[in-house]
């Protein structure tokens, strides 16, 4: 029995396993969901937070997790926890009054996900490959190639810095960058 | 773009072999195309980044910590009950053994904490009739007997014994007491008493420390009636309000006064007690000689910190054997390092002006985040803004000029939107102010973000004949 509900909540999405942890209040759901992004977690903590705290900070959101996802309408999960596991990170700093370190709030970071723009969504499937080559041709040389390499040919970051002999952390720039103008220049059309 | 995107489950042995270059090309690209659109991975990927460490133990820990906390016998509710019983059990616990310290540590210095409540006992315990008595009476829970021994002993010899259960022995030890008074050697006596003290103290519950306390009390009185004319504001200490320790000090002087009369003391300024001594001293402003009250006197051998009194004046005991030196520090002052010489123990300590003032309060900005800029620069923008033409208003009694606090959001595609004037000093300076800024020089953004920008724009206003 154990393992058959093992099972299911492997299989369940994570809205229903929130649904489920709302109404049953059983933590082993909440955990089993909680496994599936601890790695991501640990990640996000080791970000902000030196080795130990990080570990500790992985348990301290769990415990956090319990009361909230209980209170809050949660639509996207994963998203949600990645906001909550960066403020538990950022609280903890701040709570350690670590002078003159500073973390850049990029307030925008979790936005670029939400407005993730589908060209092939809709009907202008046509107009939009058009709009998309146009919007290429203005870009600048290096986000051009970049983004040719990366989006279009899938090569990856490595390949991308070999063929074109630009550095790794620049070509990574070009993309986002690239990516970012191609986004604003297509809403404009 | 139509290429079915793969999933790939990004687990922190995967994120690590990614950092190491250890996946094929594709496996990459596509966790790189993954990251780009999702930041919760993006900023994992970066935390992975920082070491090149293997995390898979530490996970594999973390999941079966996680395993654990959900096994743990029913949910959420008992737990937290458990974890509160825990606490307080441990709280008691701590409470206890910081007691057991602070008493062990304070045994062979028992005469602060007799100072940190002399008045409060000295009225408790005394009554008009036989203050000395009861200044000496060591067992407060049984005063009439002790009454009579202390009497007795106090008639003798203002050493008291160390504890007297019952009068009988009482009278016995007083005498003996009264013996070594004679000798010379009293107040040397009255401290090695002192020094045999601490077991007493540290073994009995709070009352009975009491009396011991009481006891250094008076034999600190004693000392301190010696030092009245030198030092007749000497004070550690915390609790005692300056009303009562007014009101004890004089009171002890008088009892104390025949007692000890003809016991000349060898020490003038200061105790020696075996292994302690007695520093004293003045805290003073350097440059205007003032008195000052509230410095904060640190001794460094012992970490014992005392705050001088409205008098300036402080007193703190140390090691005898130890060099030592005073932190002196107040807000608005220089923190002064004052070594202590073996020879000196009343110390007059100046402390300089800090001539920073207090510390400055440093603005810090969030990294990355900058301001966007007119594209032209902002002197040029605010005297472009200042060559614009007044603005004719019908009706207007006399010509009017002041700023116009705008506020705008820049756009990353440099658009400026919300253009809004706050608070103008005319509708109509408002009104133009907004449109000056809506079609003056272009701004440069911030890239890729939109942010906020304040700007003060000068408007002038004429009539309109």
């Amino acid at each position: 029995m154990p393992f058959l509900q093992q099972h299911t909540m492997q299989e369940a999405d994570d809205a229903s396993l929130v649904r489920e942890y709302k109404e049953t209040g059983r933590l082993e759901v909440l955990a089993a969901l909680y496994e599936r992004y601890m790695d991501l977690v640990y990640g996000v903590c080791l970000k902000y937070l030196d080795d130990d705290s990080a570990k500790d900070a992985v348990m301290q959101i769990f415990e956090e997790l319990i009361p909230k996802v209980k209170q809050h309408d949660i639509q996207a999960f994963r998203g949600w926890l990645h906001v909550l596991a960066r403020n538990h990170c950022l609280m903890k700093i701040r709570k350690a009054g670590t002078r003159g370190r500073i973390v850049a709030l990029e307030e925008d970071g979790f936005m670029e996900s939400e407005h993730n723009y589908h060209p092939d969504s809709g009907n202008g499937l046509e107009d939009n490959l058009q709009a998309m080559e146009r919007c290429m041709e203005k870009l600048p040389a290096e986000q051009k190639t970049s983004v040719d390499l990366f989006y279009l040919q899938e090569k990856s970051y490595r390949e991308v810095a070999e063929i074109t002999g630009f550095d790794m952390t620049k070509v990574k720039s070009y993309i986002q960058n690239g990516k970012r103008n191609l986004k604003i220049c297509m809403e404009k059309k | 773009m139509a290429t079915p995107k793969k999933h790939i489950e990004p687990t922190a042995d995967l994120i690590r072999k990614y950092l190491a270059g250890e996946l094929d090309d594709k496996t990459m690209h596509a966790l790189e195309r993954q990251a780009l659109d999702d930041p919760f991975l993006a900023e994992a990927i970066e935390g992975y980044g920082k070491s090149p460490q293997r995390r898979e133990p530490v996970l594999d820990d973390l999941r079966a910590r996680l395993q654990q906390r959900v096994a743990t016998p029913a949910s959420g509710g008992v737990v937290r009950r458990l974890d509160r019983r825990w606490l307080a059990a441990a709280s008691i616990l701590l409470l206890l053994a910081i007691s057991a310290v602070l008493l062990l540590q304070r045994g062979p210095a028992v005469k602060e904490v007799a100072q940190e409540l002399p008045a409060a006992k000295v009225k408790d315990t005394l009554t008009p009739q036989t203050p000395a008595a009861a200044m000496q009476q060591p067992d407060t829970a049984v005063p009439a007997a002790a009454d009579e021994a202390g009497n007795t002993a106090a008639d003798k010899a203002p050493v008291a014994p160390k504890k007297k259960p019952a009068p009988r022995p009482a009278v016995k030890e007083a005498e003996l007491a009264k013996a070594s008074a004679r000798n010379e050697e009293l107040s040397d006596r009255a401290a090695r008493s002192v020094a045999s003290a601490p077991a007493v103290v540290a073994a009995a519950p709070p009352p009975p420390p009491a009396a011991a306390l009481e006891r250094e009390q008076k034999d600190n009185a004693f000392f301190q009636t010696q030092d009245a004319a030198k030092n007749d504001t000497i004070y550690i200490g915390r609790k005692t309000s300056p009303l009562a320790r007014q009101n004890a000090q004089p009171d002890m002087g008088q009892k104390l006064e025949g007692k000890v009369a003809g016991v000349e003391s060898k020490y003038s300024s200061y105790h020696e007690s075996g292994d302690l001594r007695l520093i004293s001293g003045k805290v003073l402003d350097a440059t205007t000689g003032e008195l000052m009250r509230g410095a904060i006197v640190h001794e460094r051998s012992t970490n014992k910190r005392v705050i001088t009194d409205s008098t300036g004046t402080f007193a703190l005991t140390v090691n005898a054997g130890a060099r030592t030196s005073l932190d002196v520090s107040f807000i608005g002052y220089k923190n002064t390092v004052v070594p202590v010489p073996m020879d000196k123990s009343n110390l007059n300590i100046y402390l300089p002006v800090n001539s920073n003032g207090l510390s400055e309060v440093v603005l810090t900005g969030v990294k990355g985040r900058v301001q966007p800029q007119p594209a032209i620069g902002l002197n040029a923008y605010l005297q472009f803004m200042n060559a614009l033409p007044p603005v004719p208003v019908a009706g207007l009694p006399d010509t009017l000029s002041g700023m116009v606090r705008v506020t705008f959001t820049v756009h990353a595609d440099s658009s400026l939107h919300q253009i809004k004037a706050i608070q103008p000093f005319h509708p109509a300076a408002g009104a133009a102010a907004e449109k000056r800024v809506d079609e003056g020089p272009k701004w440069t953004p911030v890239k890729g973000r939109k942010s906020k920008v304040e700007t003060m724009i000068p408007v002038k206003l004429y009539p309109l004949p």
